[in-house]
């Protein structure tokens, strides 16, 4: 048996101790799926500890035959999906954010930063926001994909959805985000190698 | 192949699980297509930039503060769990007393058409000792742990007695014609106030005990209740439909 294994077993039974010791086996990955979900650290935290706390006062409902990694992320997932339903975030369409970051960001020829950290920083925080504002399921399937390195079969059983649609989901997700990032992508890459 | 549904192939290539025969095709229409080769080059450097992301630190105190919100919830749930042993306690002696003097009235009624009053008492005392030493067992197993016959028969009255607690539950069904129309309907069928609705959930306004007992005991004629909220005895409960497979 492993360490998760045992782990969930103890707190199965009621160990607090062990449940916090499989908290820390997972916390900075769920905060991390969180943030790439809302793409705000403050959110992150709040539904991260949510997912927690859920998933210790649900312990008694897992099943022992699914992978408790699994199943927690499957809280995860629906702990954001009801958030993002809470806050009825209005979906920007993605080449109003270009346009906002573009102006936001930009890259001033006196920054004092070395060119490659800038441009470093305002690829990766276009890119964040773009994961961010697509349709759930369709970021959670690329972060999980891309971030997490799940298998099209675990992410289809953590998103209850068939194989088959994970694999649209996740094209879809790709192609949303090439055509919004378009002109860029290849620049980062060149300006990346100079 | 044509270039219309090439995303598919494009990611599925990219992750290397299109199988031989449609890998080829692929191939051989990327020789021939200098749109889709771009297309494919722009995803492949999009995935890359993507994984680069990577994980950030946990913030400054997350796991303290995750601790102390864990331990509150077992206070609370050990507080819940002390409450409900209470409520039974009491349930339980009522009923049995309650069953004693039945016994006393009918089945001994042949034998002894008039009982002394000491007897009475007698009886009943022991019955009621009987009954809470039965309890003290169940309470050092767990409580829960096992289901005795007894508890059976209480099924009913301990339900009476569960209700809503906080402000969300997740009400799991399994009855795919449940919706949140359904549960407006109980809503107005037993007179309360709904505040909102949306597609999956609603939202009822709870102004007396006696309504949650009401909504606890209509949501569990329709699946199994989980009540998750944080915030106790608020005036305002929200209902989560979920699916039981989920």
């Amino acid at each position: 048996m492993n360490i998760e294994t045992q782990l969930v077993e103890k707190s199965m039974d009621g160990d607090l101790d062990a449940f916090e010791e499989l908290v820390l086996l997972f916390d900075k990955k769920i905060y991390n799926y969180c943030l790439r979900m809302t793409n705000n650290r403050s959110d992150a935290e709040d539904l991260a500890q949510e997912v927690f706390l859920k998933v210790y006062k649900n312990l008694k409902n897992f099943r022992k035959d699914s992978k408790f990694s699994t199943w927690i992320y499957r809280i995860a997932y629906n702990t954001c999906v009801d958030n993002y339903r809470k806050k009825r975030l209005k979906l920007l369409p993605l080449n109003k954010i270009i346009d906002e970051e573009q102006q936001e960001i930009g890259i001033p020829s006196s920054d004092p930063l070395p060119e490659e950290q800038v441009i470093s920083n305002e690829k990766y925080s276009l890119i964040k926001e773009c994961i961010a504002q697509l349709k759930p399921r369709y970021k959670s399937a690329i972060i999980l994909r891309d971030i997490h390195n799940y298998s099209y079969r675990e992410i289809a059983e953590i998103l209850g959805i068939p194989i088959g649609t994970v694999k649209s989901d996740i094209s879809r997700a790709r192609a949303l985000l090439r055509k919004a990032l378009e002109s860029r992508l290849m620049e980062y890459g060149e300006r990346r190698v100079k | 192949m044509n270039c219309k549904h090439i995303d598919e192939y494009i990611s599925l290539y990219i992750d290397d699980v299109l199988n031989e025969r449609d890998k080829k095709e692929f191939e051989v229409h990327l020789n021939q297509c200098p749109q889709c080769k771009k297309k494919l080059k722009e995803t492949q450097k999009l995935v890359s930039l993507i994984k680069e992301i990577g994980e950030e630190p946990l913030p400054q105190g997350f796991r303290d503060n995750l601790i102390k919100k864990l331990e509150g919830s077992r206070k609370m749930q050990t507080r819940n769990l002390l409450r409900w042993v209470g409520a039974m306690a009491g349930v339980i002696i009522i009923f049995l007393s309650v069953r004693a003097l039945k016994d006393i009235k009918f089945t001994d009624g042949i034998d002894r058409e008039v009982m002394p009053s000491e007897e009475i008492a007698e009886d009943m005392v022991s019955s009621i000792q009987n009954s809470a030493d039965k309890f003290d067992a169940s309470q050092e197993e767990g409580v829960s742990a096992e289901t005795t016959s007894m508890e059976n028969d209480l099924e009913d009255k301990r339900e009476s007695i569960m209700k809503i607690q906080s402000d969300l539950v997740e009400l799991y069904v399994q009855d795919i014609c449940i919706s949140p129309e359904t549960l407006k309907l109980m809503v107005i069928n037993n007179g309360l106030e709904l505040i909102r609705s949306d597609e999956d959930s609603v939202v009822i306004e709870i102004k007396e005990e006696e309504e949650r007992n009401i909504l606890y005991k209509e949501l569990s004629k329709m699946g199994e209740i989980r009540d998750i909220g944080e915030n106790i005895g608020s005036t305002e409960v929200k209902i989560i439909i979920k699916n039981k497979s989920e």
